[in-house]
């Protein structure tokens, strides 16, 4: 069942009222919220100069992707053109690809652009989620089934391009997510056919296959359950389980690695994948992301430090609906 | 065929050994959970440490049989080879994350247990002999000195995945003597020569692989620059039996999904590579990695894992020098094998 945009103005008034606002306010409520008010469903739109910032692409259930001033947690543009967006990456270059589980195509958006510049047709398969490998420009996609309800997969698209080469596995029917790590490999993570507990598979640089591989755990009898998503922190693997935290793996030649974890301390977190800030990609990124949605159904977004976490330092709001993923582009 | 169960499993090691974890690390103390229920030649269940009884054949000759242990990082079980048949003689099991592997005159065979932070010493038949506690890091490869009867330790990398070391515990000692060379980032494999001088490979910050010695006697280790060819990926470092050389593995050899054995001649603080042996396998293809081997009587020993994905993993035995397709091999059991290390009774 995909779900259908539903934009109600109020209500994304009202979510606003509490994230801090772009420079040019009126009573109270900024220039780009009230445009989002007034913008019809569907209607993608994006502030003149946005690109000049790095910014925050934050996928919703309402269907939207709402973009954001990384520094001033501003609304600063929608895209609107999905039915479930659902995980997003991004190139060196900046360009974010959103993959809509609701059409099975996976969308390329320049920085702070509007139009989609290019789409991938990821059909018969429902994706999930997604990763590019900043030195071939790769594009993986982590599909979470296939057609009627068949075992999803790994489609990875050259240089994001193309049809794909669709790699399967035996034991993980249901890939939740991937990501790259400085060497070229792919860290791919799904669930078990009858239960939560995730399973874990690399694909080798030069490989040809999906390969099993234990990840441990914080304790030596770990076993992982949930993992909705992975990231690259421009150090290691980040795994996220749906916690207040997120865990760093380092995945070299084959062999996982535990290395640390990042325990967020705010309230309602979970659910959500994490966005992580790394405005040097030759070093660990320096601030994370995290969407929220509390008991009366609010939703936003958390900024914590990284990799220290802790309390959050700032959030936004405005436009957020039950956020599924966040992703981060810099500007050039 | 007969089996006899050994009485000692690390299982029940592991266990005992929690009450003696550090508090402030970020890894809880040696523990098992249940075990991994089937294995598909390829395609390994994702498996928690196996808690099956470990076995030894009674067919090991205590005093003749040669027995090759080799790591397997996805069963998490030591296998035991007799050799030249490559026929399993053992399975021990209990491990967390058994990686590197090395060995003494008297047939002990040491393991490393990456995720527990331990080093086990088992016997030329299985047993656990001693168990040597790694609080600094993670715990990869490892070498015996023939000189001083030293064990070291190659840590990849420390508690946070920063700068690794070298950890060297004397004989008898549980406190060891980190070593470091400051160049190097990442630490991976060593060997010793017959003088105590320890070679050990690794990386750097930015991923070039490095080699390193640590003299005998010194407090620090040195960077050995390496001439004659290139190195892609930290392997197996042993010296020679046959030869003067030190063989170092290069589990990327050519910037490609394939293991050789680089042949290095040392002069100080250089070292040129004067040879390369290829490994294939059975099909004549190269071989897609073999972490760690062992070069003894003419042939190198170890496993070709086969994360390429064109068949399942072996271990092999490879006439050395020549290399090529090996001329013994076993696909039964293995998938994802990682130290190797070889075994005389006594």
């Amino acid at each position: 069942m995909k779900r259908q945009t539903i934009a109600i103005a109020l209500i994304v008034l009202l979510g606003g009222c509490g994230a801090p606002g772009p420079g040019s306010m009126i009573g109270g409520v900024s220039q780009a919220q009230m445009r989002h008010a007034r913008t019809l469903p569907g209607q993608a739109w994006m502030d003149a100069g946005a690109s000049s910032a790095d910014l925050i692409y934050v996928s919703n259930a309402d269907g939207e992707v709402t973009v954001y001033n990384y520094s001033t947690k501003a609304l600063v543009g929608v895209l609107a053109a999905f039915e479930t967006p659902r995980g997003e990456c991004v190139d060196k270059s900046g360009n974010v690809y959103v993959v809509d589980a609701g059409t099975d195509q996976v969308y390329e958006y320049a920085h702070g652009g509007t139009k989609a510049i290019k789409t991938l047709d990821d059909s018969p398969y429902e994706p999930n989620g997604c990763a590019v490998d900043s030195a071939t420009g790769n594009l993986a996609v982590a599909n979470s089934q296939g057609a009627s309800g068949s075992a999803g997969s790994i489609a990875v698209y050259a240089h994001a391009s193309g049809a794909p080469t669709v790699y399967t596995s035996p034991t993980i029917p249901d890939f939740a997510g991937c990501a790259y790590n400085d060497d070229g490999s792919l860290l791919t993570t799904g669930y078990e056919k009858s239960s939560n507990d995730s399973l874990f598979a690399w694909l080798p640089k030069h490989g040809n296959a999906l390969v099993s591989i234990n990840v441990p755990g914080p304790k030596a009898s770990w076993t992982w359950y949930g993992v909705t998503g992975i990231q690259w922190d421009g150090a290691f693997l980040v795994l996220d389980d749906g916690g207040n935290g997120v865990y760093q793996i380092a995945l070299i030649h084959g062999q996982a690695y535990w290395v640390n974890q990042t325990l967020l301390t705010d309230r309602y977190i979970g659910g959500a994948e994490y966005g992580i800030y790394d405005p040097n990609p030759k070093h660990q990124g320096t601030e994370i992301l995290a969407g929220y949605i509390d008991e009366s159904y609010s939703s936003g977004v958390y900024y914590f430090p990284y990799p220290g976490g802790g309390s959050s330092t700032g959030s936004f709001s405005h436009g957020v609906d039950d956020p599924f993923a966040i992703a981060i582009s810099l500007a050039k | 065929m007969m089996k006899t169960r050994i009485l000692i499993t690390l299982a029940a090691i592991a266990l005992a050994a929690c009450s003696g974890g550090t508090p402030a690390s970020p890894i809880a103390p040696a523990a098992v959970a249940q075990l991994s229920t089937s294995v598909a030649a390829g395609w390994p269940v994702a498996a928690h440490p196996d808690r099956r009884p470990s076995w030894v054949s009674p067919d090991i000759d205590a005093k003749q049989t040669q027995v090759l242990f080799v790591s397997d990082a996805s069963t998490l079980d030591v296998y035991m080879y007799e050799l030249p048949s490559l026929k399993v003689v053992g399975t021990i099991t209990g491990f967390s994350q058994p990686q590197g592997e090395c060995s003494n005159s008297k047939g002990d065979v040491w393991v490393t247990d990456t995720n527990a932070q331990k080093i086990y010493e088992l016997s030329h038949l299985g047993r656990l002999e001693n168990t040597l506690s790694d609080s600094d890091g993670y715990p990869v490869g490892c070498a015996w000195d023939p000189k001083s009867g030293n064990v070291a330790v190659m840590n990849i990398f420390d508690l946070l995945g920063k700068q690794g070391e070298v950890l060297v515990y004397p004989p008898g000692s549980k406190q060891p003597t980190s070593y470091v060379n400051a160049h190097q980032y990442y630490y991976d494999f060593g060997g010793y020569d017959g003088s105590g001088d320890l070679f050990f490979d690794g990386r750097s910050e930015g991923g070039a692989f490095m080699l390193s010695e640590l003299p005998d006697g010194s407090k620090a280790a040195q960077t050995i620059k390496v001439s004659g060819g290139r190195i892609y990926f930290p392997g197996m470092v042993q010296m020679s039996t046959a030869s003067s050389s030190l063989l170092v593995g290069d589990q990327e050899c050519g910037g490609a999904s394939a293991a050789c054995i680089d042949q290095l001649t040392i002069s100080g603080t250089t070292a040129k590579i004067a040879g390369s042996v290829k490994l294939e396998d059975a099909k004549g293809d190269a071989v897609c990695d073999l972490v760690q081997g062992v070069e003894a009587n003419g042939e190198i020993a170890g496993s070709d894992w086969e994360f390429c994905g064109y068949t399942a993993s072996t271990t092999d035995l490879w006439a050395y020098p020549s290399g090529g397709e090996p001329s013994a091999g076993n696909d039964s059991t293995d998938t994802t094998p990682v130290g190797a290390a070889l075994s005389s009774g006594r």
